[in-house]
């Protein structure tokens, strides 16, 4: 039992230890021109009375000849402590159980980009893994950018294509797919000499096994036997999300102005925004500091229900991520550049969900508070 | 639809081409030096030599190839009558200053905080280098820096330097 | 709809075009429009595990087991 995110897939893990210490050993000559860049991050994440996430991550890209380039990551998520079982209103009210054991979930994930420049076109093919014991992703991507005006605007093109396998730890006959296609169009546009922006608009359709395995809710009602369902979502999900991000240098400040913003919305009624805005202050030639502000607004699914109804549908989800909420994180990064090329980040936030906080109220009124905190750092060098 | 792709089509035509091609004359222009900014530097000053005029910048990954490149390339020749001007694009001295310490170079340097040399040989890209004769006249145009580049120049300087003036 | 006016307004914007030796604020790191792959990544996966809507800038990227 575990909960993931929807981030890009992988490759077979290497041990932590050996992904350390490489970095740092490197060698890097004065004036040499850099060919790539290589580094490792690692997340800590933890909520309160909840799961404990850690993950350690390794990336690193490289210029071959003049055209080529060639980009990778191996990520291991390791998901701890107790999580979310179900919802059930045996206490009068619908809350969330949560497992009395304490699991600990593996997962390995990488991707592999290479791309071609040539003159204002370049090619990209790239190839993303996800590994647990009950769920498998592999997924590939194509992506061409077409730099116009002088480099002062780009448009970028993409298709993506992932092939999911849910299984169960549970369940050991569960063998369900998941298939998903996805559209991107983007323009990057220098708007100054001070400032850029970025749009994407992002089409998905996915079709097959939505359900999620571990998760059930339970009604008690007076008057008779109580309701029970596993989580059972549509067969199909189809999403629109268009992301704007915006940068502007203020050189009197020293700063920078780091903006964005995303609508997102899909054919199980989720209609969701999420406004980040950070300040980059330089402090002198090697230290900097970033503040951030991120707000996040959503409405529930459609089926989205903390108690079953009698007669029980044929769709219905108490999963809290399909919930109508509102988050407020705030997060502060500081960054220390080195002579070398040396970058050391660390960045420390807050994550805060609420049913207050949803944009316009209206929130899921048993919607579970969540609390979190969150420490990443991140070491890299160009090599 | 139609409307973004003449908005497009539009912004492609703006831009004006005046660069400075290989049989054009160097543009004889003067600009404050790098580091004493009190001080000016013609181009001019350097007629009868064989002169590469350098665009760089320490945010253009090229030029810590080209930078060093272009110094060894100055030392072996200068004896010759072959100079090296480099012409900085920084936004700050503060940041070229920090690129020199980590790259140190022997060559003239000079500033083009308002863009007027950059302007007149139309620089179309980062980095940009002008190889001049003796007799003022741009001979190659080198646009990107890669250790092709640096071995094209040298042969390139080695010819210049041979021509009589 | 919206976003179409929005794509067609961002292409006039460029008719004043910034030339190649004008970029030293936009070569800034804090002017990159992403950040490390592994700031992304790790980013990315505080948020995406808790919320419904995820996605949007780039394509060919696994699912998850989202439990």
């Amino acid at each position: 039992m575990h909960s993931g995110s929807e981030a890009p897939g992988s490759l077979h893990a290497l041990s932590r230890a050996a992904l350390a210490l490489p970095i740092l050993a490197i060698p890097v000559e004065a004036g040499a021109a850099e060919i790539g860049e290589m580094g490792f991050t690692i997340l800590g994440y933890k909520e309160r009375g909840l799961m404990k996430v850690v993950e350690p991550v390794l990336w690193g890209k490289a210029r071959i000849g003049e055209t080529w380039e060639v980009q990778a990551n191996v990520a291991l998520d390791i998901v701890s402590g107790a999580s979310p079982e179900g919802v059930s209103n045996i206490s009068g009210t619908p809350v969330q159980l949560v497992s009395a054991a304490s699991v600990t979930d593996r997962r390995y994930l990488g991707d592999v980009r290479v791309s071609r420049r040539m003159g204002e076109l370049t090619l990209g093919i790239s190839r993303s893994f996800s590994e647990e014991n009950d769920y498998r992703s592999h997924a590939y991507g194509i992506e061409a950018r077409w730099d116009l005006n002088e480099r002062n605007t780009t448009l970028a093109f993409g298709y993506g294509q992932s092939a999911d396998s849910i299984g169960s730890t549970l369940e050991p006959t569960l063998d369900e797919r998941r298939d998903t296609r996805e559209y991107l169009f983007g323009v990057t546009q220098v708007l100054s000499r001070f400032d850029l922006v970025q749009s994407t608009v992002t089409v998905a359709r996915g079709r097959g096994w939505f359900n999620d395995p571990y998760k059930f809710t339970r009604t008690f009602y007076p008057d008779g036997a109580p309701a029970f369902l596993f989580d059972l979502r549509p067969s199909s999900r189809d999403s629109f999300a268009w992301l704007t991000r915006y940068r502007r240098h203020v050189p009197g400040a020293d700063g920078t102005l780091q903006a964005e913003y995303r609508y997102y919305s899909d054919d199980w009624d989720v209609r969701a925004h999420t406004l980040e805005v950070a300040w980059q202050q330089s402090l002198g030639e090697r230290w900097a500091v970033r503040p951030a502000l991120r707000y996040h607004t959503q409405g529930a699914a459609r089926f989205y229900s903390p108690v079953v109804p009698r007669p029980a549908p044929a769709e219905l989800s108490s999963d809290p991520r399909l919930a109508a909420f509102g988050g407020i994180s705030t997060s502060v990064r500081g960054i220390l550049k080195l002579d070398g090329g040396l970058l050391i980040e660390l960045t420390v936030g807050n994550v805060h969900n609420t049913r207050d906080f949803r944009a316009g109220g209206n929130g899921s009124p048993t919607y579970p508070t969540l609390q979190a905190w969150y420490g990443i750092l991140g070491i890299s060098r160009p090599f | 639809m139609s409307l973004r792709l003449l908005a497009l089509a539009a912004c492609l035509a703006a831009f004006p081409a005046a660069a400075v091609e290989p049989g054009g004359a160097m543009p004889s222009i003067s600009m404050p030096r790098l580091e004493k900014p009190a001080e000016r530097f013609a181009l001019a000053s350097l007629k009868g030599k064989v002169v590469y005029v350098d665009f760089w910048a320490s945010w253009c990954v090229p030029c810590r190839i080209s930078m060093p490149a272009l110094d060894a390339l100055q030392k072996k020749h200068e004896q010759a009558g072959f100079a090296v001007v480099g012409i900085n694009k920084d936004a700050t001295t503060g940041d070229a200053e920090r690129f020199l310490k980590r790259v140190p170079v022997g060559f003239t340097l000079v500033a083009d905080a308002s863009d007027e040399a950059a302007r007149a040989f139309d620089v179309k890209t980062m980095p940009s280098g002008y190889l001049v004769d003796r007799k003022g006249v741009v001979r190659h145009v080198h646009r990107g820096f890669t250790k092709e580049t640096a071995a094209a120049l040298d042969a390139e300087v080695g010819k210049l330097l041979a021509e009589k003036p | 709809m919206r976003a179409w006016v929005a794509v067609a307004l961002l292409a006039c914007a460029g008719c004043a075009p910034v030339a190649p030796y004008q970029r030293a604020y936009l070569a800034r790191p804090d002017m990159a429009l992403d950040a490390s792959p592994g700031m992304m990544r790790a980013m990315e996966r505080t948020f995406s595990a808790k919320e419904a809507a995820n996605g949007g800038s780039s394509v060919g990227g696994g699912g998850c087991g989202c439990n």
